[in-house]
């Protein structure tokens, strides 16, 4: 007992542990379920306003369930406007003062008046409730604060996470491809014939590189490409021609092959299938992923925590 | 060793490295990843959108907007994603997804979160009847122009309630900026496949008198400032620049930046100004113009909100100048159509390279001397949405759809889709497609994929199309497009041009539209005026190709390639001049053609027509589009050459 009082890590560490669980016990404690929340009504002119919303987007008026879902999705907003502003961020956060002292300021002359007091009355008069930039600003906190509040992933869900996407981040097919090009504009119908005795020239061996070089019709993309995706071939030569170059193996010239602009006799220099990549390659991408599924199941759970607080009532729309 | 020290030094490791692996880039490497798996010394096009709102712009977010940066991105590469308007459950009532991914983008939400907002103004949204609003209305639509001057004052200041120490200030911008930083990490491909770039961005939103003054800020890599620059810390451009200046060049980290202007159309001629805009109106010096080349290497040409690459009648009489208008000079005269007058001629890309060689003249420094792209300036947060046949709206200062999908016509008869960024890299990279905005070989499309090499040299043979090595001879012998001409040789010889075009392969269920034509433009000081002309070197202007206006099917002729070598006819040694390339695309139905026909209207019974529908039968109409790409100019310059504006790159 003696060396426990004279040892004055541990006293900061229980001074610490203290602290943290009366903070715990606060925050959960902290917030509407503290006191007794205001009722959460939706009145009948806000369920009018529903059926009209509705009757707007679908030209017909909601049946019974399909007004009860969209009371529910209205009950959703109203509770995470009012978690948010029982956490004070209609207070603390700037943005949504700098819009109420805007609004109060259009609507008052005196310039002399100072912000603080602007916001003051905006608060006062309630703006902050129904102002819809205030309400969009208050629910974006809370989503912002359920993504912060994720834990970080460790690298055994990051692993699971890259295998269960595996087609999200799969590392693309590629192929190394030489081209001739037989164009379409310059050969119309003698295309196909050209593109023929091209082939039989390239294939029958006697032709020097140069030569070979010179053969064809000018094209802007490269004769000779670095190892290319299937996307990226399309982007140069059309859907059609990525498909059917992706089919080819190494070997000696084949084709025509058709593109957007015409014929290509094609020979594949070396290909390579597509493959899951390493964690380490594309960890950035999928912690982001992985941490933007958590969140939305965080606040979704959230929400599910939070709704039970509130007495709902619905009035009756007898409309 | 401090931090910065320490990455300093890692840097130049990662540089090393990278320089060994594959001989030097031309390019300073600033970020560590995995190298290419496809890298072309002689480039690749790649295709991106560098303007896109999301949810965190609060002028999308109260039009219904729920996509956030990382659903922009998720679009981009091509997943279909949800628009509003939201159902009860939150499941969005339309959806859509563009037919092949994009190679790059930037989310660009707005600096200041909290934008100008129109509920006040559109009854059955929630907050329509609050206490704020009802009294806004006593001032029918003159509200919104008197909120926007509010935050049009160069000296607006913080607001007193930060708390201590501006705390809570700073915590509310950080977390969305933090997010937008992790999104375009999280969606940037580090892997060898390279297959996708983001940048993080924003657009600072300044204007005078509701005179768009905006511009987009892209930054190179992950290092970034700590907090955008609204229009709250730099009301002027010139603050602006040198915020980046302070917060991100001078931290010797390797973060970098540019700031690409757009709407110049609607800058009712402020955009391109040589006055300073620090209230002395004194002309711009030498240090002003090169300060603004430094940062201002790009405008956008085209995008959501019109084209502003010229406009007929003032200077001109090139008649494609009357593509994609607006007719307005600014967003007060959109809302008050009475105070419309045409856009002032200086507010045009074009009219403002000249203004440049007439700067350059009077200083010895180009203030103007500016690359072109396009974009789509989406606030759907749907980055590359540029197809005329399923156009949704922009949103933004366009139609909102937050309530109801649209009945009629889902945009502004005026606005359009929007267009793209094509960048001319090694590989698709971060460093590789910043250094080629950087040198500005990069042009705009009004959304096709159109391939175009533009080179300028003094040497170029003539037969230049007709051998396989045009991109080779195309660099060794002079510059590509982005690039200055020198006077070299002094037999007074003229420069020639190169260029080749591919049109848009397309996608097999909708294949790309054939090309109709390529014209050079060129701009000129002569005998102290600035001069213009148009020269049509490829295609033929006149070759019959049309489009069914019911069905939307073309007809008649077009090329899949085309490609000419010219020499400029007129050249005087003596005479700064830009040269830059059009490439025209046959005609095609417009968005709203599409969106008329799908509702089967008929303009000849109009009675048949719903007013929602009326547009289509407006007889301003514009039925049809002839799509095109505008490349970055090339420069001439008599000597003494230009004295070529620090930077990286």
């Amino acid at each position: 007992m003696a060396a426990w009082r004279r040892r004055p890590t541990l006293h900061f560490v229980a001074i610490g542990a203290l602290l943290f669980a009366g903070e715990a016990l606060l925050a959960s404690s902290w917030g509407p379920a503290a006191s007794a929340p205001e009722p959460l009504r939706i009145s009948a002119a806000q369920v009018a306003e529903l059926r009209r919303g509705w009757l707007a987007r679908t030209g017909r008026l909601p049946d019974a369930s399909e007004l009860e879902a969209l009371i529910a999705d209205a009950v959703d907003e109203e509770v995470l406007v009012r978690e948010a502003r029982a956490r004070g961020y209609h207070r603390s956060d700037p943005l949504v003062q700098r819009r109420l002292v805007r609004n109060l300021r259009f609507v008052n002359d005196d310039p002399q008046r100072s912000d603080a007091d602007l916001f003051a009355e905006a608060l006062a008069l309630g703006v902050d409730r129904t102002d819809r930039v205030v309400r969009r600003r208050l629910v974006q906190k809370l989503e912002l604060g359920a993504r912060g509040a994720v834990a970080e992933p460790t690298p055994e869900e990051l692993e699971a996470f890259l295998a269960r996407h595996a087609e999200r981040f799969a590392q693309p097919a590629r192929v190394r491809l030489s081209h001739v090009f037989v164009s379409r504009d310059r050969r119309g119908e003698g295309a196909g014939a050209e593109a023929k005795r091209l082939l039989a020239r390239l294939r029958d061996g006697s032709l020097g590189a140069a030569e070979a070089r010179d053969l064809g019709d000018p094209f802007l993309h490269p004769r000779d490409l670095p190892a290319r995706s299937p996307q990226e071939l399309a982007g140069m030569f059309g859907e059609g021609f990525a498909r059917e170059a992706a089919r080819l193996e190494p070997g000696p010239w084949t084709g025509p092959i058709p593109s957007s602009y015409g014929l290509h006799l094609v020979r594949v220099h070396e290909c390579s299938p597509p493959r899951l990549p390493d964690l380490a390659s594309v960890r950035a991408r999928v912690r982001d992923a992985w941490l933007a599924e958590r969140a939305e199941a965080e606040l979704a759970a959230r929400l599910r925590r939070w709704r039970p607080r509130y007495a709902v009532s619905v009035e009756d729309a007898a409309s | 060793m401090t931090g910065r020290r320490r990455e300093a030094l890692l840097l130049a490791v990662v540089v090393a490295c990278a320089a060994a692996a594959r001989g030097e880039p031309p390019y300073v490497v600033t970020e560590e990843r995995e190298p290419c798996a496809a890298h072309d010394p002689e480039r690749s096009v790649y295709f991106g959108d560098l303007h896109v709102h999301t949810a965190f712009s609060q002028d999308a977010s109260t039009q219904g907007t729920r996509n956030t940066p990382r659903d922009a991105y998720r679009f981009a590469l091509g997943e279909r994603i949800g628009l509003q308007p939201h159902d009860a459950r939150g499941r969005p009532l339309r959806s859509l997804q563009i037919g092949r991914p994009l190679d790059f983008a930037a989310v660009t939400d707005h600096a200041e979160m909290l934008g100008e907002t129109e509920i006040c103004k559109t009854p059955g949204m929630s907050g329509h009847e609050s206490l704020v609003c009802r009294l806004y209305r006593r001032f029918p639509r003159v509200a919104f122009f008197v909120m926007n001057a509010k935050t049009s004052k160069a000296d607006a200041s913080r607001f007193g309630f930060c708390g201590p120490g501006g705390v809570h200030c700073l915590e509310a911008a950080r977390t969305p900026w933090r997010e937008v930083q992790e999104a375009a990490e999280g969606a940037y491909d580090r892997s060898a496949a390279c297959s996708f770039t983001t940048f993080i961005g924003y657009e600072w939103t300044a204007s005078q008198q509701t005179n768009n003054l905006h511009r987009n800020v892209i930054f190179r890599n992950a290092r970034v400032p700590d907090l955008p620059t609204s229009f709250y810390e730099a009301g002027t451009a010139e603050a602006l620049w040198q915020a980046i200046g302070k917060e991100c060049l001078d931290r010797g980290d390797g973060c970098d930046a540019l700031v690409i202007p757009h709407n110049s159309n609607i800058s009712n001629g402020l955009m391109f100004r040589t006055q300073r805009s620090d209230g002395s109106e004194s002309p711009i010096t030498a240090d002003d113009a090169r300060t603004r080349a430094r940062f201002e290497r790009l405008v956008e040409v085209m995008q959501h909100k019109g084209d502003s690459e010229c406009r007929l009648g003032a200077g001109t009489t090139d008649e494609l100048c009357g593509f994609e208008k607006l007719s307005f000079a600014n967003f007060l005269q959109k809302y008050l159509p009475f105070l419309r007058e045409p856009p002032d001629p200086r507010s045009f890309t074009r009219a403002a390279l000249l203004v440049g060689l007439l700067q350059q003249q009077k200083l010895g420094a180009n203030p103007f001397q500016f690359g072109l792209i396009a974009s789509t300036d989406t606030h759907l947060g749907t980055p590359g949405a540029v197809e005329e046949y399923q156009h949704p709206g922009h949103g933004g200062a366009g139609a909102p759809a937050s309530q109801a999908v649209p009945k009629g016509l889902p945009d502004d008869l005026e606005f359009n889709p929007g267009g793209l960024a094509a960048v001319w890299a090694e590989e698709n990279t971060r460093d590789a497609i910043f250094a080629a905005l950087w040198r500005r070989e990069v042009y705009g499309t009004s959304g096709p994929r159109i391939t175009v090499r533009f080179f300028g040299g003094w040497s170029h043979p003539a037969n230049l199309c007709e051998v396989e090595s045009l991109v080779k001879a195309g660099y060794a012998d002079g510059v590509a497009m982005g690039g200055e001409l020198h006077e070299r040789d002094a037999s007074g010889r003229a420069p020639v041009f190169a260029v080749s075009a591919l049109r848009d392969p397309g996608t097999a269920a909708r294949p790309g539209t054939p090309l109709q034509r390529i014209q050079i433009i060129k701009g000129w000081v002569g005998n102290g005026r600035a001069r213009q002309a148009v020269y049509e070197i490829a295609g033929d202007p006149d070759n019959g190709a049309s489009v069914d206006l019911d069905s939307c099917k073309a007809s008649g002729p077009g090329d899949d390639a085309l490609c000419a070598v010219w020499r400029d006819p007129d050249f005087d040694p003596a005479e700064p001049a830009f040269y830059y390339a059009r490439v025209v695309e046959t005609p095609t139905c417009r968005w709203s053609t599409w969106v008329c026909n799908a509702h089967a209207v008929d303009c000849r019974r109009p009675d048949s027509v719903p007013s929602e529908l009326a547009p289509c039968c407006d007889p301003g109409h514009r039925r049809t589009i002839q799509e095109r790409a505008w490349t970055s100019p090339i420069w001439y310059t008599p000597a003494p050459g230009l004295a070529a504006p620090e930077g990286t790159g």
